[in-house]
């Protein structure tokens, strides 16, 4: 057991020499780098902690391997993996391991692979996803995210069946880099998840993603082929929540005629189909769908079965008949039928406001 | 626009307010228009600057709510319709508050309830 209170440690290996397997618990209350500074291939190897309990710093620099095999926390402090051209460094969560970043950051960025066996990562905290690659392989393991997830850089490889990404948090995926998930993983954005986009990038989330419940797209363009509740056949949204502030870009073949789902179209929002047109050309807003437009907007010809409320701006449609749910017409926005009549069959229509 | 059926129209869902109708608006056989009134000074209303509203068919309503039960005094006046008006509501529901009734009046101002 190593412990220290209020220093620092570097370990700098500069000779063929593994630092020693620690089997036991390993605590960290300040800071700790290894490093391999001067011997590329010789990599400093802290291997076989079965319990690292972090609540300082700790730096693995180039070819430095922390393997954890145990079931470790960190708890307040930080890992973060240094990147240079040399680096080959990498944290393991081997299977049978597990390891929960609770209120602390984990920050990946090394050119190598993060491996994640059959057991998880669990996310209470931040994880940064910086660069390189994390690998969720064999035997389904899964990184759970309840906490902050920024995804920014690099890929997340989901390559066996059951191998996913569970979100129950804020997943955030920006960057310019499309964002691959191949294999037969996916990742699970579940009730009480939001995956952003917020930067101005263009993003493609290439991963098979199940949206149960919110996407918010706030800038940039999100790419998004590959979406369980996007449905291309039918062209229909079958469920989840959709904020769409910015640029939601659908799967190929698609452009949303039905909803069943939830979809904001903000002032500035624009859905788009794979191609880059307008994908936005509702007819049927079925129960228990909601539509909120806040832009200036014209349809077709619409069936409102749902919740469909025009928001600010100007909603025209070439006819529009309610057979049940609500229109609702916020203050100032205004919903005119162009060439047919609007019609409340039942249901209710009225203002807000 | 058109409500017809048991469709409703609520010129405000929460609060006391107007909605305008960018056209003719009919109600037709057991449609509702559903008004809030604060019992003081203020209802919602319907207004329809041009086309004007025709009610035909039977079973049409118009539904006034009062949910801070205050009062009005007799002699005041709510306008809940504006612009022409064609037909009548076949039920008022609603109209007694108190020992006050709100009584439509169809005018060329459009529909208003009058305390009485």
């Amino acid at each position: 057991m190593c412990s220290s209170a209020g220093s620092s440690i570097v370990v700098r290996q500069n000779a063929n020499v593994r630092l020693p397997m620690l089997s036991g618990s390993l605590r960290i209350n300040a800071g700790i780098t290894f490093t391999d500074a001067n011997n590329i291939g010789d990599p400093a190897v802290v291997g076989a902690i079965n319990n690292l309990m972090l609540q300082g710093t700790l730096a693995i620099d180039a070819m430095a391997v922390l393997d954890l095999s145990g079931s470790s926390l960190v708890e307040g402090g930080t890992i973060a993996q240094t990147y240079d051209f040399l680096s080959q460094a990498y944290v393991r969560v081997p299977g049978g391991a597990s390891m929960t970043v609770g209120s602390g950051r984990m920050t990946l960025r090394t050119t190598a692979p993060f491996f994640l066996g059959t057991r998880l990562l669990q996310v209470d905290g931040t994880l940064n996803l910086a660069g390189g690659n994390v690998t969720v392989a064999p035997g389904g393991g899964q990184l759970l995210n309840r906490g902050t997830l920024n995804w920014t850089s690099g890929n997340v490889f989901l390559t066996a069946a059951g191998a996913e990404i569970a979100n129950f948090g804020t997943l955030n995926i920006d960057g310019t880099t499309a964002r691959t998930s191949n294999g037969l993983g996916r990742i699970v954005n579940n009730s009480t998840g939001s995956l952003t986009h917020g930067s101005t990038a263009t993003t493609t989330l290439n991963a098979a993603l199940s949206n149960l419940g919110t996407v918010m797209s706030f800038a940039g363009v999100l790419n998004l082929p590959l979406v369980n509740q996007l449905d291309p056949v039918n062209d229909r949204v079958t469920g989840g929540v959709w904020i769409v502030e910015a640029t939601l870009r659908l799967p190929a073949n698609m452009t949303i005629v039905r909803n069943a789902g939830s979809i904001t179209l903000g002032q500035l929002g624009s859905i788009q189909q794979s191609s880059g047109v307008d994908g936005f050309l509702l007819q049927t807003n079925e129960a228990p769908g909601t539509v909120a437009i806040q832009q200036t907007r014209s349809l077709g010809v619409v069936v409102n079965q749902g919740v469909l409320r025009a928001a600010s701006g100007s909603l025209t449609v070439s006819a529009y008949t309610q057979t049940a749910g609500t229109t609702e017409v916020m203050k100032g926005a205004t919903l005119v039928g162009a060439s047919g009549p609007v019609q409340i069959v039942a249901g209710e229509i009225g203002g807000l406001g | 626009m058109a409500v017809s059926g048991s469709g409703r129209m609520s010129p405000n869902f929460t609060n006391v307010g107007t909605l305008t109708a960018p056209g003719s608006t009919q109600f037709t056989a057991n449609s509702k228009l559903v008004v809030q009134t604060d019992g003081m000074t203020k209802i919602d209303k319907l207004a329809i600057p041009t086309g004007g509203a025709s009610i035909s068919g039977s079973g049409t309503r118009l539904e006034i709510t009062n949910p801070g039960g205050v009062i009005p005094v007799v002699g005041q006046r709510f306008l809940v319709l504006s612009g022409a008006v064609t037909g009548q509501f076949a039920f008022v529901i609603g109209a007694t508050l108190g020992n006050i009734t709100l009584v439509p009046t169809y005018s060329a101002l459009g529909l208003e309830l009058v305390a009485t």
